[in-house]
C-alpha cells in the first residue's frame, strides 16, 4: 500500500498522485484538510518489534499501518489551516490536530516501508553548519564560513575576503528561512548587534547554480541562471529573472550527490550546488522536503515519476 | 581539558567530576550552557573539511577546539534569559539560531564527545516515547503493551525500579540482571547514544522496559563507570 499524506492539491503531492495514476499504481491519499475525520492508533512495539496499528479516514477503508510499503508525506502545521488558527492553542480540535501530526510522524519514522523522508534525516537541515560538516565529508566544497558573536572577528573576516576580491554574505544558521544578503558597509556599522546572537557569514562563491534532486539512486540536475544573489527571490527585484534548464552532471558529482543523500538519510533530497569557474562543485545545503514541482514544471524533468517509482518498489 | 557540559543544577555531574579527579586524576571542568551562550567571544569556522571553534568564557578563559581533549555532553537546553526584552518572533528565531550554532560547534569538536548533539537537539537524538518503546522492543527488551491513539492520552510506562547505565560497550548496574545488558547496549546503539540510562519497571509478566535517558543520574554511577570514562579520555578513545 502506498500512502500520500498532506494537501492533495499542493503541487509536489498532486504531481506524485498523477504519476502514480499514470503508472497504474494504486495509492491512498490522506488529506490533511479532513483532519477531523482522520484517526490513528498503534502499538509501537507491535509484533516482534514491527509497529502495528490503524489509520482511518471516515467513510473509507482502514489502512493497516504494517501494510504501508511506501509513504510520501508533506504534512503541514496547524498554522496552514485557517479554521484552526481561529481557535485558541489549547482548543480540543487544535490539540487533536497536533497529536495526529506527532503520531503520524512517529509512524513514518518507524514504518518498515519506503518513506520520503524520515525525521532524523529531515532534521539535519535544522543546523546548516552541522549539515555542512556532513556535506564536506562527502567530498563537496562548502563556502568558507565564520559564525561569531564577536564584531571584530566578523569585520576581519569580511575585510580579508574583500581584500581578495570576494563578497561576504550572511544567512540564518537554522532552518528558519532567510533571504541571503551581501554584507554592506551599513551592516559593518551595526556589528555590535552580534552580541545577542552569533551570525553566520560566508564568502560568496562565484559560479553557476545547479539544483539537484536525488530520488533513491536517480539524479535530476537543473541549471539555474539568475540575476539575483538568491535565485528563489530574484523575481522580486525589478527586472530580476530566473531561468531553469536540465543539466547533465559530471558522473563523479552525480555519485557524490547520491552518497550525500544516503549519508543524510534523505532518499528524496534537493541539493543546492554551484559550479565554480575553476570547475569545483560547492554545496550550500540540502533541502529535506524539496518543492521539486517548481523545477519539474519549468524543465519537464520527470521527478514526480521517479518518486512514484521509488515508492512502488 | 575535559569538559562536562551540564546545567548549573546538575549535582550528579558535579559528583562525577569530583570522582574522576579524586580516583583517576582526571581534571574535568564543569561548563554550563549559560557560560557558552553568554560568552563574550565565540567562533565556529568551516573551511572545506577543516573546522575550528573557540569560545572565551568568563570563568575559564579561552578554550579552542584543539585544546579540548574530551567532552561529556549533558546539555538539556540553551538559556534565553538575555532575550527577555526581545519580541516573540525574534526570540523564537534567535533560539533556533543558538541551537543550530551550538549543536554544530560541539559536534565539530575533534576530541571524543560522549553524546554528540544532533542538528535538532543539543542533547543528542530526540525521540518520542513511542520510538523508545519501539527501539527497546527491537533490541529485545520486554515492554508493557502500549497503545498510542490520537483520541486518548498517551500511555504511561511502568514506574522505573531498576536502571542500568550504558557507556559505549559496557553496562553498569547492580540491580539489572546481566542477561539484559546486551539488549541495553543494542538499544543505546540503535538510539545513537554513547551514554544512556535504561530504566525498567514491573509489568504484568515481570521486568519490562520503562524509559531511557541520555542524562543518567551519575550519582548512581559505580566505580566501574567512573574508571571507564577516565580511560576514554586518558586514551582519547573515539
Amino acid at each position: 500500500m502506498i500512502v500520500l499524506a498532506g494537501l492533495p492539491d499542493e503541487p509536489p503531492i498532486a504531481r506524485v498522485a498523477t504519476a502514480l495514476d499514470d503508472l497504474g499504481i494504486a495509492f491512498r491519499m490522506i488529506d490533511q484538510r479532513r483532519h477531523a475525520d482522520l484517526h490513528l492508533s498503534f502499538d509501537p512495539a507491535g509484533a516482534q518489534g514491527v509497529l502495528q496499528g490503524t489509520l482511518r479516514c471516515a467513510g473509507e477503508e482502514d489502512i493497516a499501518l504494517e501494510t504501508v510499503t511506501g509513504l510520501y508525506q508533506r504534512l503541514h502545521s496547524d498554522e496552514s489551516f485557517p479554521e484552526l488558527c481561529e481557535l485558541s492553542r489549547d482548543a480540543p480540535a487544535r490539540v487533536r490536530f497536533g497529536r495526529f501530526v506527532t503520531l503520524f510522524t512517529v509512524f513514518s519514522d518507524l514504518s518498515t516501508g519506503r518513506v520520503l523522508n524520515r525525521t532524523p534525516g529531515m532534521g539535519t537541515n535544522n543546523s546548516k553548519p552541522f549539515q555542512a560538516q556532513i556535506i564536506a565529508r562527502c567530498g563537496f566544497g562548502i563556502p568558507r564560513t565564520l559564525i561569531t558573536n564577536a564584531p571584530d572577528r566578523a569585520r576581519a573576516f569580511v575585510q580579508e575576503a574583500r581584500a581578495q576580491g570576494r563578497e561576504v554574505i550572511f544567512k540564518s544558521a537554522s532552518a528558519v528561512r532567510s533571504i541571503v544578503r551581501s554584507v554592506t558597509d551599513e551592516d559593518l556599522a551595526r556589528l555590535d548587534r552580534l552580541r545577542i546572537c552569533p551570525v553566520q557569514f560566508q564568502e560568496r562563491v562565484e559560479g553557476r547554480d545547479v539544483r539537484v534532486h536525488v530520488v533513491g539512486d536517480e539524479v535530476f540536475a537543473t541549471r539555474i541562471t539568475t540575476t539575483g544573489v538568491d535565485y528563489r527571490y530574484a523575481s522580486r527585484d525589478e527586472g530580476g529573472s530566473t531561468d531553469l534548464e536540465p543539466f547533465d552532471l559530471p558522473p563523479e558529482v552525480e555519485k557524490r550527490a547520491i552518497a550525500l543523500s544516503q549519508m543524510l538519510d534523505l532518499p528524496l533530497a534537493g541539493i543546492d550546488l554551484r559550479e565554480t569557474p575553476g570547475g569545483d562543485w560547492v554545496c550550500f545545503e540540502v533541502n529535506p522536503s524539496p518543492a521539486y514541482s517548481y523545477y519539474e514544471a519549468n524543465t519537464g524533468q520527470p521527478i514526480s515519476t521517479a518518486i512514484a517509482r521509488y515508492l512502488a518498489v | 581539558m575535559i569538559l562536562f557540559l551540564c546545567s548549573p543544577n546538575d549535582v550528579s555531574a558535579r559528583w562525577f567530576v569530583a570522582a574522576l579527579r579524586r580516583h583517576h586524576g582526571v581534571a574535568a571542568q564543569i561548563i554550563t550552557p549559560q557560560e557558552l551562550v553568554y560568552a563574550p567571544d565565540m567562533q565556529h569556522r568551516l573551511d572545506g573539511p577543516e573546522t575550528f571553534g573557540s569560545v572565551t568564557l568568563t570563568s575559564h578563559g579561552r578554550l579552542d577546539s584543539g585544546s579540548i581533549r574530551g567532552v561529556v555532553n549533558r546539555l538539556e537546553y540553551l538559556p534565553d534569559a538575555h532575550l527577555a526584552r526581545v519580541n516573540a518572533t525574534d526570540r523564537a528565531y534567535i533560539q533556533q539560531e543558538l541551537l543550530a550554532i551550538w549543536s554544530s560547534w560541539i559536534s565539530a569538536l575533534p576530541c571524543p564527545v560522549i553524546n554528540r548533539p544532533t542538528a535538532i537537539s543539543v542533547t543528542g537524538p530526540l525521540f518520542h516515547p513511542a520510538i523508545w518503546q519501539h527501539h527497546a522492543a527491537a533490541a529485545g527488551l520486554a515492554s508493557a503493551p502500549m497503545l498510542y491513539d490520537v483520541d486518548l492520552p498517551d500511555p504511561v510506562p511502568p514506574a522505573p525500579v531498576h536502571s542500568v547505565i550504558v557507556c559505549k560497550d559496557q553496562c553498569h548496574s547492580t540491580s539489572v540482571p546481566p542477561d539484559l545488558f546486551r539488549a541495553c547496549r543494542d538499544l543505546a546503539y540503535y538510539a545513537g547514544f554513547d551514554m544512556l540510562e535504561v530504566m525498567f519497571g514491573r509489568g504484568p509478566t515481570g521486568t519490562v522496559f520503562s524509559h531511557a535517558s541520555p542524562l543518567p543520574d551519575l550519582s548512581r554511577a559505580k566505580p566501574g563507570l567512573v574508571a571507564q570514562v577516565a580511560q576514554i579520555f586518558q586514551e582519547g578513545a573515539p
